[in-house]
């Protein structure tokens, strides 16, 4: 029996049961920080900004939570631990796992991974994932934010080698994150990794990966796609198997919101570590629930109907959305179409970025619309602007706004959000209207000249119904705050009926 | 997760809702009342109701359907007391 690194594993389930998955809000995977001590962060993570708390989970709430992956049908858990030195529980965490039939991932720096861990590694049957990003170099020869040093990681490997790995049980891997300054480097890397049974995981970091601190230039889709069809044709030749180019090349395409999660290591719970928006936290909510209402999971799992742009039209649009990680870091959409793609070279100007002017977004035209551009999306969230002009119809003789503009704004901030959902898409826009608002508060005027924030957050549906927190805010002090209430035109109610909600 | 209430403290807590949301008098609390002939609620107050239970009570109702055959007020008490046995959960 071949070692499994002779052929790249692509995911590890089925189709049908990704898609049964994806019907049930279930996990077939689920990814784990374990501490942020542990000083890796997954291939372009940016750190916890926005983070909800700064305390790491537990030992006892990472088993919990494992243990509801477990529930929801997940099979296989990916640690993230950078390294391992610094991550007292990690050997416990693992045999915990394992005793719930779980398959264990680490991915990890190579630090710390002693004779002694490298052994118990083997012994659960894990499979170990290093990260490096060049074979040759430094990665103070390489710019900030590259993985390594090879030294590290060659002695990671001299000692899971000598524990056993890799085997057809014991799978090795090398994660590596391409940048301007190892692009030329990968084919060689990925011709010695295969050659020493070690699977390649090729991914994309974020915007500031893929360039470097020594100015080098972001990579282009085409050279992506060139260095994918040299990777594509080099596989041809070992196993005779031929494959459409794609990255991420681990998976031949990524759809694991459709199957898996990642636990932040201070319980934020979001989509993949390159997509990075809490859709909640496990301290506060039960990971069942929170995938189930999560409105990103919601429209990923329906992505045929949810992404836009280019990618909506093309041919591997059932089996392939590119990388929503990329595609939210360089847009501020997580629904825009993969701008990395090469197939999308073409058509940046089809694929919408944020701040998005309002006035292609919503019915309101010339003085009655009041936002100026939708700035940001997120879980059951956004986010307009508007500079209060003199020339606004609400705006006073004394140049102050009517408190009633700043209600209307909250509406046609939703309303926004609406239309950029839709944007470019072939249905026509549903209609809403505002019915009612509640514990409405005015705390400070705004004036003409005043750049205002308008955040709002769904609360609550039902039916054709919803609830919105709303605030609105300048130079970050709030302004005005309250519940409104809309009525939606049958769009979400009929889609949730589509996909059998 | 929150704990289970008893089937006293659920009534109490819904008609407490009832009482200060919705301004109904304490007096027609009755399980029998029909909430829109005799509590006068119509559909945008049903919301309201709904997204008041899901704080009182730590649970998400979402669009369940059980909530478009509720027509009295013990209607509304059974509802809630089957999502507790049904184990939703608001917090751990």
């Amino acid at each position: 029996m071949g070692c499994p690194a002779r052929q790249i594993p692509e995911t590890e389930f089925t189709r049908e049961e990704v898609e049964r998955a994806a019907r049930g809000s279930l996990l077939l995977a689920m990814e784990i920080e374990l501490g942020r001590g542990c000083g890796w962060s997954a291939p372009g993570r940016r750190g916890t900004e926005g983070a909800t708390s700064e305390v790491e989970l537990s030992p006892a709430e990472v088993r919990d939570v494992l243990l509801q992956a477990r529930d929801l049908g997940a099979r296989r858990i990916s640690l993230l631990c950078g390294e391992p030195a610094g991550c007292a529980h990690l050997a416990e965490t693992i045999r915990f796992a394992r005793s719930q039939r779980l398959d264990v991932e680490l991915w990890s720096s190579g630090a710390g991974i002693t004779p002694d861990l490298a052994g118990e590694l083997f012994e659960e049957r894990v499979r170990v994932v290093l990260g490096m990003d060049s074979l040759d170099r430094s990665p103070q020869e390489m710019g900030a934010g590259v993985e390594g040093p090879p030294e590290r990681v060659q002695q990671a490997l001299q000692r899971l080698r000598e524990a056993g790995y890799p085997s057809t049980e014991a799978v090795l891997g090398v994660a590596t994150v391409i940048c301007r300054h190892n692009l030329g480097e990968i084919p060689s890397l990925w011709r010695w990794l295969r050659d020493q049974d070690i699977v390649p995981y090729l991914g994309l970091g974020g915007p500031e990966r893929s360039a470097s601190e020594k100015g080098g230039a972001p990579l282009d889709p085409a050279e992506l796609r060139e260095l994918a069809s040299r990777i594509a044709e080099m596989e041809r030749g070992r196993s005779g198997e031929a494959r459409d180019p794609r990255l991420p090349l681990w998976r031949n395409g990524c759809m694991r919101h459709r199957f898996s999660c990642l636990v932040c290591w201070q319980g934020d719970v979001m989509p993949c570590v390159g997509l990075e928006i809490p859709i909640g936290n496990i301290r506060e909510r039960a990971l069942r629930d929170i995938i189930k209402d999560s409105e990103v999971l919601e429209d990923l799992r329906d992505h045929t109907h949810a992404i836009k742009g280019p990618c909506a039209s093309c041919p591997d649009a059932e089996s392939c959305y590119g990388c929503r990680g990329a595609a939210y870091r360089l847009t501020g959409d997580y629904l825009a179409s993969d701008p990395w793609c090469w197939r999308n070279t073409d058509r940046q100007d089809e694929i919408a970025r944020l701040p998005f002017p309002a006035e292609e977004l919503i019915p309101q035209k010339g003085p009655m619309r009041l936002i100026d551009e939708l700035v940001r999306v997120g879980e059951r969230s956004g986010e307009a602007s508007v500079t209060v002009s003199d020339d606004m119809p609400f705006v006073r003789g004394n140049g102050a706004l009517d408190e009633i503009a700043l209600f209307e704004m909250m509406a046609q901030s939703i309303a926004a959000l609406n239309g950029f959902k839709r944007w470019g898409g072939s249905g026509s826009s549903s209609q809403g209207y505002l019915v009612g608002a509640r514990n409405f508060e005015i705390l400070e005027p705004a004036r003409a000249g005043d750049t205002l924030h308008v955040s709002f957050h769904k609360e609550a549906r039902f039916g054709n119904f919803g609830i919105l927190e709303g605030t609105v805010s300048r130079n970050g002090a709030v302004l005005a705050r309250g519940e409104i209430k809309i009525w939606h035109e049958g769009a979400d109610a009929s889609q949730a009926a589509a996909r059998g909600d | 997760m929150q704990r289970r209430l008893a089937e006293q403290e659920v009534v109490a807590t819904i008609n407490e809702v009832l009482e200060d949301y919705f301004e109904i008098e304490r007096e027609k609390l009755l399980p029998e009342m029909n909430i829109f002939e005799d509590l006068e609620l119509d559909s945008l107050d049903i919301v309201d109701l709904v997204v008041a239970m899901q704080e009182k009570f730590g649970v998400r109702i979402r669009d369940d359907e059980r909530i478009r055959s509720i027509r009295t007020l013990g209607d509304i008490y059974q509802f809630v007391l089957a999502l507790q046995e049904e184990g939703f959960s608001g917090r751990p």
